[in-house]
């Protein structure tokens, strides 16, 4: 979800949090489209953690419109007689404030239930982080006996991370950088499909979405034969 | 003009689809036969897609030869490192290597990923080797998923050793730093009283390259973690001292330079044939397809390196 801040200088918005606030409504829009397309899990990149270097002012509007933003979205979710939408905030929780870990519990609590989408909110978030913490994770298994030190590989480092499943089928980077930035590293090497598109993300239009999906689905035979070559499971239904 | 086609397309596609998601709502049971009129819509709708797949696939068929007319005719860094020494391709030579040196940010560390099925990986190998020693790039990575270029380190020291074109690139012998998949660090051209002492083993070479496979990337993850499970257990480590720092120190990159700012993916996907995870994480990304990179690997390099040379680095501010 790139180019919030750039979004809210072209279109003069008075402060760039005005470039947040129409980030999430492009997110809410975006989640309807996941739903009727039948998309049962996105993940997405709301703050990373050398986010903090920003502006005291801008990194405060955040925490505040996370903190909004979760309940809003969960209340909404149990609003629907379905419970559509299940959420689950992917981050260092211990670099949050208060308030913002309460919103986000709240959110994961309420909506725990919800089986039709999952939605992963990685706030804070690095890759590198995910991948430290689930090797911490391992080993502290491993020395409370639960795992054997020599039965310690991908797998079990893959169950463990901050996003473990199912695999990445599609990574979209708006705004145009082309450049991972920390994001979802180990999920995206194992042959997601990768497009970097040239639009801020509050502009991100559903032509854009329509775009990516018709040549993801071209390329599909040719991922689907990669990755048995190489022994990555792949969905037997699509 | 193609943004109205698009428009129409989708247009169409989406009224063919809820027509025929009306008509099936229709259908009582779920297991009533399909009227005539929802199967005719089924099967636009199947024809509407097919269309829009051909039509993009012819569209990136054009590209992809606009692309390659282009490198061809411009950068064209291969036909000035194998041609002839006259002085008309030494002098172009001289041109491209003070153009790719001009650039406002060049990579300290570039990494390409070749697909497996590539057919002379020593060839590849010496191309990119004399590209980013022409455009003075210190760090390069090659990778390939399976033991291809593993396999072949004994042919590729043999011929960057005796490389013609690496020397032109150069302007003379370099000191190539060559490390396999295996560890080993072989380095060629290496002449003992240039050395100087205080400077880092990997730094005293002209460039470094190091050739990577599967092994380096989620196996030598899951190794360092058996590793620091193993050191916990001898009581040498404690479980909570494992944060991110310590995993970075671990995984530096041990030649001195950092992790790689360029990959260029030489593939028709757009997909990382499960490249090292960690090692992404600061990378730009280049895709070029297999057909322009097959005449010019060199040229596809040099016109990343342009576009890597127009990028911002914000790094989360």
């Amino acid at each position: 979800m790139d180019g919030n801040r750039r979004y809210a200088r072209k279109s003069h918005m008075e402060k760039v949090s005005g470039g947040h606030f129409a980030g999430f409504k492009k997110l809410s829009t975006v989640l309807e489209w996941c739903k009727e397309l039948g998309i049962s899990n996105v993940s997405v990149f709301a703050f990373a953690i050398n986010n903090f270097n920003r502006s005291d002012e801008e990194v405060s509007a955040l925490m505040d419109l996370a903190q909004e933003k979760l309940v809003e979205l969960a209340d909404r979710s149990v609003a629907e007689n379905n419970r559509y939408l299940r959420i689950r905030v992917a981050g260092n929780m211990d670099l949050l404030p208060e308030r913002v870990v309460r919103s986000a519990k709240y959110a994961e609590e309420v909506t725990k239930d919800a089986n039709m989408m999952t939605l992963n909110v990685c706030f804070p978030y690095s890759a590198t982080d995910e991948i430290s913490s689930a090797i911490r994770k391992v080993v502290e298994d491993a020395e409370a006996g639960e795992l054997d030190v020599s039965a310690i590989d991908e797998t079990t480092l893959e169950k463990r991370l901050m996003i473990p499943g199912p695999d990445l089928d599609i990574l979209v980077r708006t705004s145009g950088e082309i450049r991972f930035s920390n994001y979802m590293l180990w999920q995206s090497a194992k042959m997601a499909y990768i497009q970097f598109v040239d639009v801020y993300w509050p502009e991100f239009s559903f032509f854009h979405m329509f775009k990516v999906l018709v040549s993801w689905q071209m390329a599909l035979k040719s991922i689907n034969k990669r990755k048995a070559q190489m022994g990555i499971p792949t969905p037997k239904t699509r | 003009m193609q943004a109205l086609v698009w428009v129409v397309t989708v247009l169409l596609v989406a009224a063919l689809t809820h027509i025929s998601g009306r008509e099936g709502g229709a259908v009582s049971g779920g297991l009533g036969k399909q009227s005539a009129r929802q199967q005719l819509c089924n099967g636009a709708c199947a024809i509407a897609l097919r269309v829009i797949h051909l039509g993009v696939d012819i569209h990136r068929a054009f590209q992809e030869w606009v692309q390659s007319s282009l490198s061809q005719a411009g950068l064209d860094v291969h036909e000035l490192l194998d041609g002839n020494d006259s002085e008309a391709i030494s002098e172009r030579r001289q041109r491209m290597a003070d153009f790719l040196t001009s650039l406002p940010q060049r990579p300290a560390h570039l990494a390409v990923i070749l697909p497996e099925t590539r057919e002379d990986i020593v060839n590849d190998v010496e191309v990119l080797c004399a590209s980013g020693l022409l455009a003075k790039v210190p760090r390069l990575t090659i990778y390939t998923r399976d033991e291809a270029i593993n396999d072949s380190v004994e042919a590729i020291s043999g011929r960057l050793r005796k490389s013609k074109m690496v020397a032109r690139a150069f302007g003379s012998t370099p000191r190539i730093d060559l490390n396999s998949g295996n560890g080993c660090v072989e380095q060629l051209g290496i002449d003992t009283d240039r050395i100087s002492d205080t400077e880092p083993v990997g730094q005293r070479a002209d460039i470094c390259i190091s050739l990577w496979s599967r092994g380096n990337s989620y196996p030598a993850l899951s190794a360092l973690a058996r590793e620091l499970a193993d050191q916990t257990r001898r009581g040498l480590l404690e479980a909570k001292q494992i944060d991110e720092a310590l995993v970075t120190r671990r995984l530096a990159d041990p030649s001195g330079y950092g992790h790689p700012d360029l990959v260029i993916l030489v593939d028709d996907l757009a997909c990382l044939p499960e490249f090292p995870p960690w090692q992404l994480q600061n990378a730009e990304m280049v895709q070029v397809g297999t057909s322009s990179a097959t005449g010019s690997l060199g040229g596809a390099a040099s016109g990343a390196l342009v576009r890597y040379a127009k990028v911002k680095r914000r790094w989360g501010k």
